[in-house]
């Protein structure tokens, strides 16, 4: 099939390319709306009905966000118990990991020994007021004699000079998280630093700091927020449901499972949670060895042991010592040694290339397959995969490299170079299914009826991505002038659109259970 | 906040030569051109009395750094010291000497001192630092007595 009859077949029609074109708009330009609700698939029409459902399952939320989001239950908090300072009750919601209903019951209680447990020893005064207005105070820090006035207590009464609380405090911001819980600077003394002790004290910047890890307790005490895992991303998101299927979008582009929460598994559709756990457990037990074998051995072609060849002649025997079954043969064909010999005219005449024979083999192979064999198969392609999009993910990082290359050579305008982002988006988005695919396919059921419809769409995915992987790796120096730009550039529009419905046909019949799906 | 160690440590020996637990000594000690170095102090523990350890002032080196005292001090008996707590090399493994731990910018060479005083006679098998130590203490308490009692001769009180 030549490519032109490829794109006859598969164009697809004005609506539908529009239909695509707002997909990649929604996925690369956000509002500046504080939150925003995706859906998995969003933009197919005839999951409207399930849009309205799931719309609210996951919010992607900022630093606001979370600021408003503690500050409420602070506020709650501060309302049920009549506690007057915010700082106080913020010390009490950390302590108790951020739980409000706990904190409630446990403080109706006994108000006192929650109270100390949490380094609030008096949640109606926080600070130690001056009692000695004449005389110097003498800091235990830096032993140094200083005014009342440039001196900080807690309600503990244990007196020290702002300059030393300042480099105490800051020093412990320094240190990371687990400043929130810095206690008072005395000896065994364990009533804790609040938070206007901190802005009365430190450096805006630093407060700003101690206030980020604030905020970072709160997601991290939250079951229901979590860190987007993506690396220097600043967003966590919100999700409700917990045993959420589909991935999550965040703010940063980064598209992954909520549950996994892991920047390396990422989205694993079309693979349950469970089945992903399943299969890097066994890649991480078996990664290793199954590479080594490939590189090194071959199979005894009758009991398809591996056999590492490390010295002598052809002639192998399939050491039953060794596990193996006894069998005789021929390193090079991999033969039966039987047929080598001086009656079968010498016996290294193996050296020509038997087509039959080698058919033969390669059937017997396929149905001797083991369960080795079939894991390194899917392994093998699960691989691939995974590092296809890796080169995927920098060709969407350099697209803008080529977009001014294009810019450059041609006469054009940059709205024409959009598509070289869509192209990788959707690159990166095919490999990654397709490498979980093939985690899906290890488990799914040999001999299923299901199988058959898995690989058959499977296939068509697998071979038009690797399709429009070819077009849009192709070089710009063979494009000699706008006519074949412009060519180029609509086979990979194309081909982009392509697989993107064979991706949704993919992913739907997955989830439609692979059975009276439609297929487009 | 540099410069706050070199004040401090000069205060605390002020403090010191004022007033000290009795039979203790810290003082810091002399570079090669006869000035103080403020940095590293040679300081003597006494065993505390009806305890095994009782007759000897045991040599401790406190070394200070630049970041004194949001940092601790390093706390080093001699090297091969006889107790659970101190490791090998000397060095004595105190919470209130963890920066980690319990270390506080507010405690004082004195706080340092007495409480490693203490630790002596009450280690703390929870953190062991030391093999034969640790074993005989927790197995076998009376060789472990007899260790101790040996050291006390080793480290008489300066005359």
């Amino acid at each position: 099939m030549t490519d032109d009859e490829m794109y006859e077949d598969y164009d697809v029609d004005d609506d539908s390319a529009e239909e695509s074109g707002n997909e990649s708009l929604d996925d690369t330009e956000y509002d500046d709306a504080a939150t925003q609700e995706f859906d998995f698939d969003e933009n197919q029409p005839q999951r409207s009905l399930g849009k309205l459902t799931r719309q609210k399952s996951f919010e992607v939320l900022n630093k606001d966000d979370l600021f408003s989001e503690s500050h409420k239950i602070i506020k709650e908090v501060k309302d049920v118990l009549s506690i007057p300072s915010e700082a106080a009750v913020s010390t009490l919601l950390r302590h108790m990991k951020w739980n409000k209903e706990k904190l409630i019951e446990r403080y109706m209680e006994n108000p006192e020994k929650l109270c100390i447990d949490a380094g609030v020893p008096n949640v109606m005064k926080l600070n130690a007021t001056i009692v000695e207005k004449s005389g110097n105070v003498s800091c235990l820090i830096c032993l140094e004699d200083y005014p009342p006035t440039q001196t900080f207590a807690l309600i503990c009464n244990h007196r020290y000079c702002l300059p030393c609380y300042k480099n105490y405090l800051e020093i412990k911001v320094s240190e990371g998280p687990e400043c929130i819980y810095t206690p008072c600077p005395a000896p065994k003394c364990k009533v804790i630093v609040h938070q206007d002790a901190f802005k009365q004290i430190v450096s805006p910047e630093v407060f700003e700091r101690f206030n980020n890890f604030i905020l970072k307790s709160y997601v991290d005490d939250n079951p229901q927020v979590k860190w987007c895992p993506a690396p220097g991303c600043i967003y966590s998101i919100r999700c409700d449901r917990k045993e959420r299927k589909e991935a999550v979008n965040c703010k940063c582009g980064f598209q992954y499972c909520f549950n996994c929460n892991d920047y390396e598994i990422g989205d694993h559709m079309p693979c349950p949670c469970s089945q992903v756990d399943k299969w890097l457990q066994k890649a991480s037990d078996e990664s290793e060895n199954v590479t080594w074998m490939l590189a090194n051995t071959k199979k005894c072609p009758e009991c398809r042991s591996p056999i590492e060849k490390n010295g002598g002649c052809m002639h192998m025997t399939c050491r039953k010592n060794a596990g193996g079954c006894g069998f005789e043969f021929c390193w090079l064909c991999r033969g039966p040694w039987t047929e080598h010999g001086s009656t079968t005219g010498g016996y290294y005449n193996c050296n020509k290339y038997d087509k039959s024979k080698a058919k033969e083999d390669d059937d017997k192979a396929h149905d001797a397959k083991t369960e080795l064999e079939a894991y390194m198969f899917y392994y093998h392609r699960y691989e691939s995969h995974r590092n296809a999009m890796k080169i995927a993910d920098e060709q969407r990082r350099n697209a803008h490299l080529k977009e001014q290359q294009i810019l450059s050579k041609f006469d054009v305008r940059s709205a024409d170079t959009k598509f070289l982002m869509e192209a990788t988006e959707q690159l990166l988005k095919n490999r990654r299914v397709l490498q979980y695919s093939y985690v899906y396919g290890y488990y799914l059921d040999k001999k299923s009826q299901e199988r058959n419809l898995f690989e058959y769409l499977q296939e068509d995915l697998e071979k038009h991505t690797n399709l429009l992987s070819t077009q849009y790796e192709q070089s710009l120096d063979k494009l000699e002038d706008y006519q074949a730009f412009i060519k180029w550039k609509e086979q990979v529009t194309n081909y982009t659109r392509i697989t993107k419905k064979f991706l949704d046909n993919f992913v739907d019949g997955v989830a439609g259970g692979l059975v009276n799906t439609q297929i487009n | 906040m540099a410069g706050i160690s070199s004040a401090r440590l000069s205060e605390e020996r002020k403090n010191w030569r004022r007033d000290h637990p009795y039979g203790f000594f810290a003082r810091p000690s002399t570079n090669t051109d006869g000035s103080l170095n403020l940095y590293v102090w040679n300081c003597g523990i006494p065993g505390k009395t009806k305890t095994n350890w009782e007759g000897g002032v045991y040599p401790l080196i406190m070394e200070f750094t630049e970041d004194y005292p949001s940092k601790p001090p390093k706390c080093r008996f001699p090297k091969d010291f006889f107790h659970p707590n101190v490791y090998p090399s000397g060095t004595v493994c105190l919470s209130i000497l963890n920066e980690e731990a319990d270390w506080k910018p507010s405690v004082t060479i004195k706080t340092v001192l007495l409480g490693i005083q203490d630790l002596l006679d009450n280690p703390n098998p929870k953190s062991p630092a030391q093999q034969l130590p640790i074993h005989l203490f927790l197995t076998n308490k009376e060789e472990y007595d007899k260790k101790v009692k040996a050291q006390s001769k080793v480290y008489p009180p300066p005359q």
